[in-house]
């Protein structure tokens, strides 16, 4: 990116056509000699080589004007206090997770996707990612490298846990590893689409936790109010599927979200999830601290260099090939 | 305030010029300008007391009389020089400039005319008329000649001989010798000098300097006319400007053949050069060709 550091400086250009009109009004040093209005009649004048140092100096004077106009080639850096806020995704595997009534596919690879998203729009934040069923993992620690936190998102399948539903133990993991965290603002996006049926925690006492540690919890639950559809695999006939009512605790959600100081969500349908993940967004954006500093090369030197070089020009043409008696 | 510098140039000139006067050009002068120096007048009848050595016997055996024939000093001629003072005349690349060489000119005639108590005069022109001294004697006259071409400041720049020979046609009623001094960078002249040379005997004197004809090679140069202030920038190792000058040579010598054919003597002087030959040369070619 290339810019002008003083570009009123630019108005210079206003008197160079005064600058050309002196130099050519004002009458050289020359030699007097009886005969030249006889020799410019049969001669004429050779005016080439009259412009060339007029010219020569005018282009000097206009890199002299540029250069004082500061012309820099910088770079913005957005990210040089990454204080920005430290993030846990937690998400539910559970085998619920693959009702159909969020697309593409199921329930987990829409929250994935929405996710792989949020990652993308937070480039300063540390985040890390947390996967429960009956059990809880961290799947990937807070950091700021968010190209292995992707992979590791990408990596979440059902069945890699046993089933269950720990809402407990996944918030407690997600707390856990915030704890040491030093950002002004810690958050966990909690996502889960039933009740907590496993796990020793409670996750009414983990929400307590987080509260006590300034952690903000954003609950959101997952799955259509109305029956929905999940696959189960016959042997020999393929996929089924089965109609069941999702439930999700809104109960308990809301109540971890309001005494963290989050929100509940309740997300039925991909575009539901989608603006949910858009909102937390834009809610956190306000406290990030994201200082802009600009590292810029001044290039007022090369012009400098280039005006010194036609001014040697200069005088090399008007004092060494045009003769001036001086 | 008499100018001390000034008046040691006046004195310097006049001594030089007196003494080539009285060494160099005494008999050239008469015989150039004045031919026989006695003329014949009438004859009259023998008196008592004449001269027997004038008695014409011829007409006094025709008559059966005595009669003598009676001279006359031929009469006093009119001298006038018209000096150039245009701004060219103040270009000189060594000692003197042109006008310097015009002035010691003017003196060398004009105190060769007083010798032989001739008059002289003075007409100062640029592409004005801009000063006349009439026709006077002695030397005081001449002194005053010589102070007005150095001291007198021309009005005006340019050249005009057209003018300046028109001007002394005008003026002139009897048979004068007119010497023209002047670089001659002009136009248009030719016809008014030979009208001019028809009634007076018109004689140019050209004076110049060696680099106005063979410039030296310095490359490009800006060049200031000294008359119109055009200013040229020119490449003095230019074919180009070699050529011109070439030409401009070429063309004097036309010019110079043609007005030596319609009987006007013209003789160049270089600034550098001693003219002291050339006049001799001049005056010996004219007493030659009478």
């Amino acid at each position: 990116m290339n810019h002008l550091a003083s570009k009123y400086f630019l108005f210079l250009y206003l008197i160079l056509p005064l600058v050309i009109y002196f130099f050519l009004k004002r009458k050289k040093a020359s030699v007097n000699f009886p005969t030249v209005r006889y020799i410019k009649q049969s001669l004429g004048d050779s005016k080439i080589v009259r412009y060339i140092p007029l010219s020569l100096r005018v282009i000097a004077l206009s890199l002299i004007i540029f250069a004082l106009a500061r012309p820099q080639h910088g770079r913005t850096y957005e990210r040089v206090t990454t204080k920005g806020i430290d993030i846990v995704l937690v998400i539910d595997v559970s085998g619920s997770m693959a009702a159909i009534d969020l697309q593409p596919k199921n329930r987990l690879q829409a929250a994935i996707n929405v996710a792989d998203e949020f990652i993308r729009d937070r480039g300063n934040d540390r985040i890390g990612l947390v996967a429960f069923a009956k059990y809880a993992y961290i799947q990937c620690p807070l950091t700021a490298n968010h190209a292995i936190l992707l992979g590791q998102l990408h990596r979440l399948h059902m069945g890699m846990i046993e089933d269950g539903t720990a809402i407990g133990l996944g918030l407690s993991s997600a707390v856990n590893s915030l704890k040491n965290s030093k950002a002004k603002s810690k958050v966990v996006i909690l996502l889960t689409d039933g009740r907590n049926n496993a796990g020793e925690i409670d996750p009414l006492t983990a929400g307590e936790i987080a509260s006590a540690l300034g952690i903000k919890v954003y609950t959101i639950g997952v799955g259509s109010r109305s029956e929905v559809l999940f696959p189960y695999k016959v042997p020999g006939l393929g996929t089924r599927y089965i109609k069941m009512k999702s439930d999700v605790d809104e109960k308990t959600l809301t109540k971890i979200a309001d005494e963290t100081g989050g929100i509940y969500f309740r997300a039925d349908n991909t575009e539901a999830l989608k603006n949910i993940y858009k909102k937390i967004d834009n809610m956190e954006k306000t406290k990030i601290i994201v200082k802009k500093r600009s590292v810029y090369k001044e290039l007022y030197a090369k012009y400098l260099i280039l005006a010194l070089i036609f001014l040697l020009l200069e005088f090399f043409v008007s004092k060494l090939i045009i003769n001036r008696i001086v | 305030m008499i100018d001390e510098n000034l008046v040691k140039k006046l004195h310097y000139i006049e001594i030089k010029s007196r003494k080539l006067v009285n060494e160099m050009f005494a008999g050239e002068y008469l015989s150039a300008f004045r031919g026989q120096g006695i003329e014949f007048d009438q004859v009259r009848e023998y008196y008592p007391g004449d001269d027997v050595r004038s008695i014409d016997w011829n007409v006094s055996a025709r008559f059966n009389k005595l009669f003598v024939k009676e001279f006359q000093e031929e009469r006093e001629l009119s001298l006038y020089l018209l000096v150039d003072i245009s701004n060219s005349q103040n270009f000189g690349t060594g000692d003197k400039t042109k006008l310097d060489l015009a002035t010691e000119l003017s003196a060398i005639f004009a105190f060769s005319a007083i010798k032989h108590n001739d008059k002289v005069g003075l007409l100062l022109f640029s592409d004005k008329i801009e000063k006349l001294i009439p026709l006077g004697k002695g030397r005081r006259h001449v002194m005053s000649i010589l102070n007005t071409i150095l001291t007198y400041k021309p009005q005006s720049k340019g050249t005009s001989i057209k003018n300046a020979l028109e001007y002394i046609g005008r003026l002139l009623t009897k048979r004068a010798i007119i010497i023209v001094i002047s670089d001659f960078i002009d136009s248009n002249y030719s016809k008014e000098v030979k009208l001019l040379n028809r009634k007076h005997d018109v004689i140019l004197l050209h004076v110049y300097d060696k680099k106005e004809y063979v410039p030296p090679k310095v490359g490009f140069v800006t060049m200031e006319d000294l008359e119109t202030g055009e200013q040229l920038l020119v490449n003095t190792n230019g074919k180009n400007f070699k050529n011109y000058f070439i030409a401009m040579m070429d063309n004097l010598s036309t010019v110079k053949d043609k007005f030596r054919k319609s009987g006007v003597d013209t003789v160049s002087i270089d600034t550098s050069m001693n003219y002291i030959p050339v006049l001799v040369n001049f005056f010996k070619e004219r007493i030659r060709r009478r």
